[in-house]
């Protein structure tokens, strides 16, 4: 780590790192460590707090609607994770890495959802999934008109709908990950392995898995921490609704602080969340850690 | 590849057919406008005000972009380049910033700008931002640092440059395609970012365009056309940047993540 | 929200955290508690002045009305006072409500803000007691007693009808069923005189193929439903003192119950849109505008854009009750306006409300939808439009003493539960009895 001259300490470093240290003190390590002070109150917002020591955590450990919200977000976690990743896989596979530097402009559109702001990809899907969108419509195009429905309305679908906006959003990211790393995969041990008879199936499991470690690591982090932490898509399309059926936690989070006049319970689960998915985010570093 | 590809491009293709037909007209799904024209456009743009809230965002990026790119560089380099006492705990407490939601300081975050005055000003968004991309700029920049080959520093401190010379003169120049690359993601983020606009802005004439088309949506939600064009006038900058800088952006993202 | 990873974090990190607990976290949040710092304090004797200031000046309003009632008022307000300009911002209902205590609160509070509902607002001394305006301008005597009766509060904000006086109205709303003339001919029903004779009505639309109500129940307007049914079945006398918070009331009664299950029988039965949950309510308007159902619950809101989609075609009624003789009941409130404790024009915003119970004002609110506060009886409505209907209906309602407060105001928190568990009730996966004991654990709540 040390490339300085040997063991030469030198205060002007300090002078270096202040600005970018007292900014993110200020907006982001301060506020944090407020965030945990709230959350033993419990407050409206306007009048003045009382103490309530950790009976807002019971609550967000108790009251189902905040189990609930956790428990989506961790569902999430499936459609913004786990399929897009499988995607990436499954298509890394089968093209190889032939796919990514030869059609330049395919990638660039993959990459296309990782770059709009995500109200529009909520305000996009909304319209896709309404009772005139563009889901039914292929529906009834293929003979399933019975199936149509309004999904974002729909107790059993509105969950898998929004998720699906999620997958939506990541695939291109893990494909395009995917493919630029199995590029540096040293094609002599494909070679190698294939002199030992083996097929397609376990030439992806002995050399294409294990060479994209870091990318799979990488790409389990980025998108589980948009899992975790998603706020734009479901305030947009659904709100939590029907019912709490698409509840996350940055929705409840706002409207618990500003709109509900909960601040202590909106910092609490806020608390819980953010511990949630620095301990999801260690877990998949060691998981995945590169063995050097 | 192109079966995926063609599945992003669908509901963007359709985004752009519901734009082309008058406003106020019933849109099934697909399809293309009977009576296509741009004037829904225009009566986006000003029926939500889009000029503004256009200008209102470009103010935040070019507030956060600059500052936040000093900052990185600044930080990137002390940590990358020098020994000092605390070192490994400093950057330590950054990185724990890389996974903090927004969530976990935007209700402090507003009720303690409030109390200063800064709410309801970009500047409040500004300094938040700034304050939310460090951890990644400073991880970013003290990574590009320490790819440089060790005897740049060297025969930098042998000539006898002080440190920040060698900042300037050698190390900046030799980074700069990763520092646009930064530049560009932090625009991107910046411009996208929707949560602390919805919380830190109330004043309406102050708001950034993703939380103007937010409330659009609740405004216009059976105007799809309406609606489609204003998306587009909120998506239209950054496609359009990242369009010109696509290589940048993918090359940045994926070596930064995989890096790391 | 998308954010690259980081390495594992160095076990110095934690050192770093914990040394930061310990040198910022106290002297940052010190021993206040939270709230200490931005209080807003409430204006104590204010002197109402009753002239408008000469010279420039601007006047904010902000509000979630959108059918030109208030545009419509400024504009004549303007007319009036030269010197005056009114800055009018309108923000959808769901997202105003969401971010009012922020705007009020905030350095830019406006000088005007309409109120949806009390909630916390008096409680945070957001909004400032009416009273010395009331006096300075003789409120009392304009106005019926009734009318004022809803935005009264004690200093809490939590018991409702009496009180100081929080809010001033700018035009009564009412909600009532829409339906359809032409599907009801074809039918051949005429408009229905007793619940039951409606519900028969309901029956009959479904055998024929049409969709017996239309509804939008994304943002919850299904309460429109289950609340409409609840006054009629139940009295308004009952519903006010369960929507008001008056101690011992209950929703677990004949009427909620009946709301309740008319809500989950029509939606089991079909008479409600399979999309409800899916689709809002402009978009339930706009499909009720395309003739293929045969009633509507709205509000007298909306009268003004049915008219003009479906000229002729709509009709409009108070929900009859039990028997054609029980006294009409309808679910209303006004637009009502109050004045932040942070108003920079607190003397002209009071005059922009005198304003509102003028004569001049009581046309232009009813022209755009609303039932006007004073002089009702100087206003007219071109004859086979629905607003004659609505304005009809609206008599028959203050007659009987019918008008009942919105359920969705009766706590902060209520909205967001009838909305979950109306959606939970009509997507059949909740039932009456649990959809009442929702409610209820709401009200209790707050109101004990």
């Amino acid at each position: 780590m040390s490339r300085a001259p040997a063991a030469r300490r030198r205060p002007v470093a300090y002078l270096y790192l202040a600005p970018a240290l007292a900014v993110y003190t200020a907006f982001v390590a301060l506020p944090w460590l407020h965030t945990v002070w709230i959350s033993l109150y419990t407050w409206d917002g306007v009048t003045i707090g009382t103490w309530n020591g950790l009976g807002n955590y019971r609550r967000v450990l108790t009251d189902s609607a905040m189990l609930a919200a956790l428990e989506h977000a961790l569902g999430f976690v499936l459609f913004f994770s786990l399929l897009p990743i499988a995607f990436g896989l499954l298509l890394a596979a089968v093209v190889g890495g032939r796919g990514g530097r030869r059609y330049p402009l395919t990638r660039a559109v993959l990459f296309l959802p990782q770059i709009v702001p995500l109200v529009a990809v909520g305000v996009m899907w909304r319209w896709m999934y309404g009772p005139d969108g563009t889901v039914n419509q292929a529906l009834r195009a293929i003979g399933l008109g019975s199936l149509t429905r309004a999904w974002l309305g729909d107790f059993t679908w509105a969950y898998a709908a929004v998720g699906v906006v999620g997958t939506w959003v990541m695939t291109g990211l893990a494909l395009v990950l995917f493919q630029s790393g199995i590029q540096r995969i040293d094609t002599s041990l494909y070679e190698a392995v294939r002199l030992d008879g083996a097929g397609p199936f376990r030439e992806f499991a002995a050399v294409t898995l294990p060479g994209l470690r870091a990318e799979i690591r990488v790409a389990l982090t980025v998108t589980v921490i948009a899992a975790l932490a998603g706020f734009d898509i479901v305030y947009v399309t659904t709100a939590g609704g029907p019912g709490t059926s698409t509840t996350v936690p940055g929705v409840l989070i706002y409207r618990l602080a500003f709109t509900d006049g909960q601040v202590g319970a909106a910092c609490a689960l806020a608390v819980v969340l953010s511990t949630l998915i620095c301990l999801l985010v260690l877990a998949i570093g060691r998981l995945l850690r590169e063995d050097t | 590849m192109a079966a995926f590809a063609l599945a992003v491009l669908l509901p963007f293709a359709g985004l752009v057919l519901a734009a082309l037909n008058p406003s106020g007209t019933v849109v099934s799904g697909l399809a293309w406008p009977e009576h296509p024209t741009l004037a829904t456009f225009g009566a986006a743009w000003s029926g939500a005000g889009f000029a503004g809230l256009l200008r209102n965002s470009a103010v935040v990026v070019l507030g956060v972009v600059p500052l936040s790119l000093l900052c990185a560089v600044l930080a990137g380099y002390a940590f990358a380049t020098m020994e000092f006492r605390g070192r490994g705990a400093l950057f330590g407490f950054l990185l724990l910033g890389l996974t903090l939601p927004y969530e976990a300081a935007v209700v402090p975050l507003y009720y303690d700008l409030r109390a200063f005055g800064l709410t309801d000003s970009p500047l409040a968004m500004v300094l938040a931002l700034v304050g939310l991309f460090m951890p990644f700029g400073a991880f970013w920049m003290r990574r590009q640092f320490l790819a440089l080959p060790a005897e740049l520093l060297e025969a930098a401190a042998l000539d006898g440059a002080d440190s920040w010379t060698v900042l300037w003169r050698v190390l900046v120049p030799c980074t700069r395609p990763a520092i646009t690359t930064l530049g560009l993601l932090y625009f991107l983020w910046g411009w996208n970012q929707f949560l602390l606009a919805l919380v830190l802005i109330q004043d309406p004439a102050e708001r950034t365009a993703p939380a103007g088309l937010g409330f659009f949506v609740g405004a216009h939600s059976i105007n799809v056309p309406m609606l489609a064009a204003a998306t587009l006038i909120v998506i239209a900058p950054v496609v359009l940047v990242y369009l010109c800088f696509q290589r940048h952006f993918i090359s940045g993202m994926l070596a930064g993540a995989v890096k790391g | 929200m998308r954010r690259p990873s980081g390495p594992a974090l160095p076990a110095a990190a934690a050192v770093a955290m914990a040394a930061v607990l310990s040198a910022t976290g106290m002297t940052s949040c010190g021993v206040l508690a939270p709230g200490a710092l931005t209080q807003v304090h409430a204006v104590p004797g204010w002197a109402v002045s009753t002239t408008v200031p000469a010279g420039r000046a601007t006047l904010t309003v902000v509000s979630s009305e959108n059918s030109g009632t208030t545009r419509a008022l400024a504009a004549a307000f303007e007319k009036l006072h030269p010197g005056v300009a009114v800055d009018f911002r309108y923000t959808a209902v769901d997202d105003y409500n969401k971010s009012l205590n922020l705007t009020l609160s905030s350095d830019h509070a406006p000088d005007l803000a309409l109120l949806n509902m009390l909630g916390t607002t008096v409680r945070a001394d957001l909004v400032r007691s009416l009273d010395p305006c009331a006096t300075a301008y003789g409120w009392d005597r304009s106005y019926p007693g009734t009318e004022l009766a809803q935005w009264r509060a004690d200093d809490t904000g939590v018991r409702l009808g009496t009180g100081h006086l929080w809010a001033a109205p700018a035009g009564f709303s009412v909600v009532g069923v829409y339906y359809d003339k032409a599907v009801a001919a074809g039918l051949g029903i005429t408009a229905p005189t007793t619940f039951a004779a409606f519900e028969a009505d309901l029956a009959k639309a479904k055998a024929a193929g049409k969709t017996p109500v239309q509804l939008g129940n994304l943002q919850g307007h299904a309460s429109l439903v289950f609340q409409s049914v609840t006054d009629s079945v139940g009295g308004a006398r009952t519903a006010s003192r369960w929507a008001y918070g008056i101690p011992g009331a209950t929703i677990e009664a004949p009427g909620g119950t009946a709301g309740a299950r008319a809500l989950s029988d029509w939606a089991r039965k079909g008479y409600l849109p399979a999309g409800a949950n899916g689709t809002d309510l402009p978009g339930s308007v706009a499909a009720f505008a395309e003739g293929r159902s045969l009633f509507l619950f709205d509000g007298s809101w909306d009268a003004a854009v049915i008219d003009r989609t479906m000229p002729g075609r709509a009709g409009f009624i108070p929900l009859p009750g039990p028997s054609a003789s029980s006294p009409a009941t309808g679910i209303g409130t006004s637009i009502a306006y109050a004045i932040p404790t942070r108003a920079e024009h607190p003397d002209l915003a009071a005059a922009f409300l005198d304003f509102m119970g003028s004569a001049q004002a009581a046309q232009l609110e009813f022209d755009t939808g609303f039932m006007p506060v004073a002089h009702a009886d100087q206003v007219t409505a071109p004859s086979g439009s629905v607003l004659a209907d609505v304005a009809a209906a609206w008599r028959r309602v203050d007659r009987g003493n019918g008008l009942v407060p919105f359920f969705n105001n009766a706590t902060p928190t209520m909205n967001d539960t009838l909305t979950a568990a109306g959606q939970q009730l009509i997507g059949g996966r909740s039932s009456p009895a649990q959809f009442l004991t929702a409610l209820q654990a709401d009200w209790a709540r707050e109101h004990g």
